[in-house]
């Protein structure tokens, strides 16, 4: 029995699934007929954003550095002069300056102010080619009219950058002119270095020959003078040596004289000494008994030995002849030999081949060589793009967004106004079909139209503005579907908080101008202030046209459009929430 | 085949507030098949509410209500399954042909194309527009319009009708094509509820009337019983060259002058208890030396009676 109630609860159960899938069928069915058959709106929905967006994008090309085509610039050259000539031709060789060569600053005034034909003109003044020459820092003039502020901003740009060119350029040039003279200056001292270094050579060698000839005299001449020395010094030492021999033949006789005299008192001691022996001996035989009381007589004291040797030898202790012999070898000056004076040899002076390792001229440093460079920069896009951006790539889907939200506001929040008023929602409500069925009805139509709208838009901004559809195109399906997801879903939570028709379009077209401004759909977020774009991030529209420019102009691959989608689809469920919990307290 | 034996539509005690304004206070009613029952009474009445309630798309703030047995605040889906609502407003779409706008609500009452294809033609037929089936409702004229959404109500052939003021602002053709349809969906036993400030529409079609006021049902019972529950008589009015004068009708058994509303000339309202003493009073006007320029009886109907009964005419804004 209850196995036969769940069979029949589940059975109606999924026919009313499949009647309320019907129904929603049907419904987009009708809202895509009656859309077929309003050509006016689906013009506006193709055409007029295509018109905007062309609009928009030739217009705000210079926001994004894009072609916006030439611009009048009046130039007054009151310099004449090769700086004046070299800033005209590089400002009338860029494309996006349209320069007129004027006579006069009153001429370039009228251009600018009253006739609002251009919105600066260049003044060059007198004597820039002079000061800049000198190393001046010369100024020049630029009349402006500020309500054209993004022109004159671009015409600074595109002036300085010429004006680093000219300068970078005399600086070249000088740097140029310098290079050329060290060239000319290194030339000359390298053949003067060359010649000097040939002269220093010949005059070493004949330095060398010179010294070498020197020597061989120097030692002649100091040969025989020291011969003739040691003739004289010999001839000195022999003289003296037969006075010394002389003197020693004197000493020696008086020595021997002496030792005589010694050798007798010795001989007289030793007779003495025996005597008082046998003195000594007498007295004690006659001591008899006492002879053993008698002490011992004193020790005569020994002579030195040397003393008794010289007395009792024959030979002299000093050998004076032994002397005079000895000193005359060692006063001989035969041994003496040139070799052991030391002559400064040629050999020490500096060879040839150091000559070659003379200074270098690459080392000299000629400080009007360091010339300042200009400093210049290399932009280098870190998202792999290209650094130069198609304004079309914020604008196709800037504005496709805006229009997406604008259809969305006709075609839901509008629709089922019209719904209301009309009667048929209610007649709807009051039919078998489940209301919710009808609301994703229209959705999912509006959803259609809505993402058939985008890949229009992309298409044509392909083919007509050539767009970058990033690395994956197909990733552009992500931030498209959520986006036109959050506006279907915006538009019908705008339908369900208004209580008339009437209040559809201000209410509506406000929050969609707000969110379409603020979430960068008409101009890149950039441009707003830090705590407007921290605001923004409250807004689908801010997060639909980040993932676009991550996916179009930063080329990042497909995953960085998974969170914008998420958060996106977030909103359109919030919305859809606020909705229903509305039109629920309405009918409850 | 419609069963009548049961009540198709009841309600008990219904209420509903919108903010401190309550625009429906305590509303009960039984309706069987085959009978039409007219909601009568001035805009503003309640009776858009007391329908919209019933048609499921209102939730009654106290009261219950049931379509053929099934309560509409728990049974919602079974009783709209039972129900036809046609809206006061042209509730189809401008930019769908007459024969499409059919066939769309058929398909929401989950009808097959097949049946939703056939159905359409013949409701094309019965509301005389076969031959504009493929022209835009947009560019019908309001009485085609007016009938287009009785059809688009009407093409699932539900017991129940809800119909709120459908002829509002129709020619007096489409209003017969109209009345031909409810009078026909009635002898076909569907319950028709047909809300109008009309008293002549109430009066033409409905089998009995509740007269609405300030949410409050003042009186019901078929046209006749409301009348005369209300005392109203029929009454009139003489339109003389010269002035009648005072106590002319005096003696005339039946009728009493009471004063009229003011007019270019001299105007006089006799009511009549019996219709027959007309010619007497004529005659009593003449022999006092008014000569009648023209006159006209009236007889008592709904719109006397809802004044009688709520001090106020129905096209009144309340």
């Amino acid at each position: 029995m209850t196995g036969s109630a769940n069979v029949t609860e589940s059975a109606a159960t999924n026919t009313r699934h499949a009647g309320a899938m019907r129904a929603t069928a049907t419904v987009v069915q009708k809202e895509l007929r009656i859309l077929r058959r309003d050509w006016l709106g689906i013009c506006l929905l193709i055409l007029a954003p295509i018109v905007v967006i062309s609009v928009a994008g030739f217009s705000l090309a210079k926001v994004y550095g894009g072609d916006a085509g030439a611009h009048l610039l009046p130039v007054v050259d009151e310099d004449h002069g090769e700086a004046g000539k070299a800033i005209t031709d590089a400002l009338a060789a860029i494309h996006e300056v349209d320069l007129r060569r004027v006579d006069s600053r009153d001429e370039a005034q009228r251009i600018v102010r009253d006739r609002g034909d251009a919105a600066a003109a260049l003044i060059i003044l007198d004597g820039t080619t002079t000061m800049l020459s000198s190393g001046g820092e010369p100024q020049l003039l630029l009349y402006t009219d500020p309500v054209k502020h993004l022109e004159i901003v671009n015409f600074k740009l595109l002036i300085s950058e010429v004006l680093r060119r000219v300068s970078a350029a005399a600086v070249d040039r000088a740097r140029r002119d310098a290079i050329a003279t060290e060239a000319r200056l290194r030339e000359q001292l390298e053949e003067e270095s060359a010649n000097a270094s040939a002269d220093l050579r010949a005059s070493l060698v004949n330095l060398q020959r010179e010294a070498s000839r020197r020597q061989a005299e120097s030692e002649k001449l100091v040969a025989k003078q020291l011969l003739l020395a040691q003739v004289r010094i010999q001839d000195a030492i022999d003289q003296q040596l037969a006075r010394i021999g002389e003197q020693l033949t004197i000493a020696d006789q008086s020595q021997r004289a002496q030792l005589t005299e010694l050798r007798d008192y010795f001989m007289k001691l030793d007779q003495s000494r025996e005597q008082f022996a046998q003195w000594l001996m007498r007295l004690r035989d006659l001591a008899g008994s006492h002879a053993s009381e008698i002490p011992p007589p004193p020790e005569f004291p020994l002579p030195p030995a040397d003393i008794e040797n010289l007395s009792s030898g024959d030979h002299v202790a000093i050998d004076f002849a032994k002397i005079r012999s000895g000193l005359k070898e060692s006063t001989t000056l035969s041994g003496l030999q040139l070799s052991r004076f030391s002559f400064p040899s040629v050999s020490t002076l500096p060879e040839y081949s150091r000559i070659e390792q003379l200074p270098k001229i690459d080392h000299i440093a000629i400080p009007s060589f360091s010339l300042p460079g200009s400093i210049g920069f290399e932009e280098q896009n870190l998202t792999g793009a290209s650094p130069k951006v198609n304004i079309f790539d914020q604008e196709v889907p800037g504005f496709g967004v805006t229009f997406v939200l604008v259809g969305m506001l006709f075609g839901v929040a509008l629709g089922l106004a019209d719904e209301r008023e009309w009667g048929t929602l209610d007649r709807l409500r009051a039919s078998r079909s489940p209301i919710a069925a009808t609301l994703v009805g229209k959705l999912l139509s509006r959803f259609i139209v809505g993402l058939t709208q985008m890949i229009i838009l992309f298409a044509v901004g392909r083919l007509a503005f050539g767009i970058s559809l990033g690395q994956a195109p197909a990733a552009l399906l992500l931030p498209s579907s959520a986006i036109v997801f959050g506006a279907a879903a915006f538009g019908l939570m705008v339908a369900a908080l208004v209580r008339s028709r009437d209040s559809v379009l201000p209410a509506g077209a406000i929050a969609i101008m707000t969110m379409a401004a603020v979430g960068g759909c008409w101009w890149p977020q950039e441009l707003e202030p830090p705590l407007m774009k921290t605001i923004a991030l409250s807004l689908p529209t801010t997060w639909a046209m980040n993932s676009y420019n991550d996916l179009m102009i930063r080329h990042f691959p497909a995953s960085s459009a998974i969170l914008p989608f998420a958060v996106i689809t977030g909103f359109g469920v919030l919305y859809i929430t606020i909705a229903v919990a509305v039109q629920a307290r309405r009918f409850l | 085949m419609i069963d009548t034996r049961t009540n198709s539509v009841e309600a008990e005690n219904l209420t509903r507030r919108f903010g401190e304004r309550t625009a429906l206070n305590g509303l009960s009613l039984a309706v069987e098949g085959g009978e039409v029952i007219g909601f009568l009474g001035p805009n503003g009445a309640g009776k858009t509410t007391a329908l919209s309630i019933l048609a499921t798309i209102l939730r009654p703030h106290s009261g219950r209500a049931s379509i053929c047995g099934f309560d509409v605040a728990r049974e919602t889906g079974a009783a709209r399954s039972k129900l036809g609502l046609v809206p006061q407003s042209i509730a189809i779409y401008p930019g769908l042909s007459g024969r499409e706008n059919l066939e769309f609500f058929a398909l929401m009452q989950g009808l097959s194309r097949t049946t939703a294809y056939a159905l359409a033609e013949r409701m094309l037929d019965e509301v005389g527009l076969a031959d504009r089936a493929h022209d835009t409702a947009g560019s019908y004229s309001g009485g085609m319009k007016r009938r287009l959404n009785l059809a688009c109500g009407m093409i699932h052939s539900p017991p129940v009708l809800l119909l709120d003021e459908p002829t509002v602002g129709v020619d007096p053709q489409s209003r017969e094509w109209i009345f031909e349809l409810i009078e026909k969906a009635a002898a076909e036993g569907r319950a028709v509820i047909y809300s109008t400030n009309y008293m002549e529409e109430a009066e033409r079609l409905c089998h009995r009337v509740l007269l609405i006021d300030q949410g409050h049902v003042v009186a019901s019972g078929t046209p006749q019983e409301l009348i005369e529950k209300a005392g109203t008589r029929a009454h009139v009015r003489l339109d003389t060259l010269t002035r009648l004068p005072q106590g002319w009708i005096r003696g005339l058994s039946g009728a009493h002058e009471i004063e009229g509303p003011p007019g270019n000339g001299f105007t006089a309202t006799v009511i009549v208890d019996e219709v027959e003493i007309v010619p007497e009073v004529l005659r009593l006007a003449r022999d006092a030396g008014g000569e009648v320029k023209e006159f006209a009886l009236h007889q008592p109907n709904l719109q006397d009676a809802f004044i009688a009964l709520t001090g106020h005419g129905l096209r009144d804004a309340s």
